[in-house]
């Protein structure tokens, strides 16, 4: 007879399919090492026409960088796993988990804003890093519980170590662009090496 | 036992059509990966979950190459719910004997 936990992780086992190849680790390690790149790229711009051209332009480069990763991601999963481990395409969240994602979204965004409006910006400039690292950190214990993939942990271990390291050195704004900058790097190398682990284990198949 | 879908009780069709569940649809090679199946295995209780009102199957191409796809229908979603709540139902009733 089969048990209500048994029928838990057949329910699971469709978002465990979602990390089965590394290419998600590897196109989100990419994009992240340009969003911390492109932030230290424009602060080592000095200040003028060039400058004040880049950080317009700058918006602009963050939003199509994140439809450009859910476009690679997607074409890569067409190109090597669908043929050799089956397509699927997951459930609609509904509408409730979309208000909740954009109501996160957008209080963020607020809070971010206030604190650059009122001036507090510069009284966290020496803990956001490590934050932003504790919590990513965390996101990741969180994911590998859920999807059940322990390879998160040593992403999370990598975060915290970052956060660590940005708190150590004091390192102000930077430390956040070079704790994207080096936990992207970590992602994108662990990527390619599940794509290539998964790509050696299933050769390339016909369809049914 | 007389709660229980016959269709769906049968453990190769609960895997599938609780794989099935949990995604708006799959092809034919995934479900045969996840399951474990045989692809001749999986064809047979496809067949009958089809036949069920429980599956809908579309054969299509990707390019040349050609595709099978699976869906689980409005029935075939109501029918796993009501599985797993008299399974639950069950099983309370069995423990609570004991």
């Amino acid at each position: 007879m089969t048990t209500p936990d048994q029928l838990r992780d057949l329910d699971s086992r469709p978002k465990r399919y979602w990390n089965v190849d590394g290419i998600p680790e590897l196109v989100m390690g990419l994009v992240w090492i340009l969003w911390g790149g492109a932030f230290l790229v424009g602060g080592a711009i000095p200040p003028g026409s060039a400058a004040n051209l880049y950080w317009m332009a700058f918006p602009a480069v963050l939003v199509l960088s994140g439809v450009a990763s859910a476009w690679l991601v997607r074409r890569l999963k067409e190109r090597f796993t669908y043929p050799r481990t089956g397509y699927i395409e997951y459930r609609d969240p509904g509408p409730l988990v979309r208000a909740l994602t954009a109501l996160i979204v957008v209080l963020t965004a607020a809070g971010v804003a206030a604190l650059i409006v009122t001036g507090r910006a510069a009284g966290v400039e020496h803990t956001a890093a490590p934050g932003i690292g504790v919590i990513l950190s965390l996101a990741f214990v969180v994911a590998s519980i859920r999807q059940k993939a322990p390879h998160f942990l040593a992403l999370a271990g990598v975060a915290l170590a970052l956060a660590a390291a940005a708190a150590a050195l004091k390192l102000g704004w930077t430390g956040m662009n070079w704790l994207f900058v080096w936990l992207g790097a970590a992602a994108t190398l662990m990527g390619a090496w599940r794509l290539r682990r998964y790509l050696r284990k299933h050769p390339a198949e016909a369809q049914a | 036992m007389t709660e229980l879908d016959r269709v769906i009780h049968e453990p190769a069709r609960l895997l599938i059509v609780g794989l099935l569940n949990g995604v708006k649809e799959a092809d034919f090679v995934w479900l045969m990966h996840e399951s474990g199946l045989t692809r001749g295995n999986l064809s047979s209780h496809l067949a009958k979950l089809e036949e069920a009102g429980y599956v809908e199957i579309e054969k299509t191409f990707r390019g040349k190459i050609p595709l099978t796809i699976l869906r689980l229908t409005r029935t075939g979603r109501a029918a796993f719910a009501g599985y797993r709540k008299a399974m639950s139902r069950l099983l309370a009733e069995a423990g609570g004997r004991q």
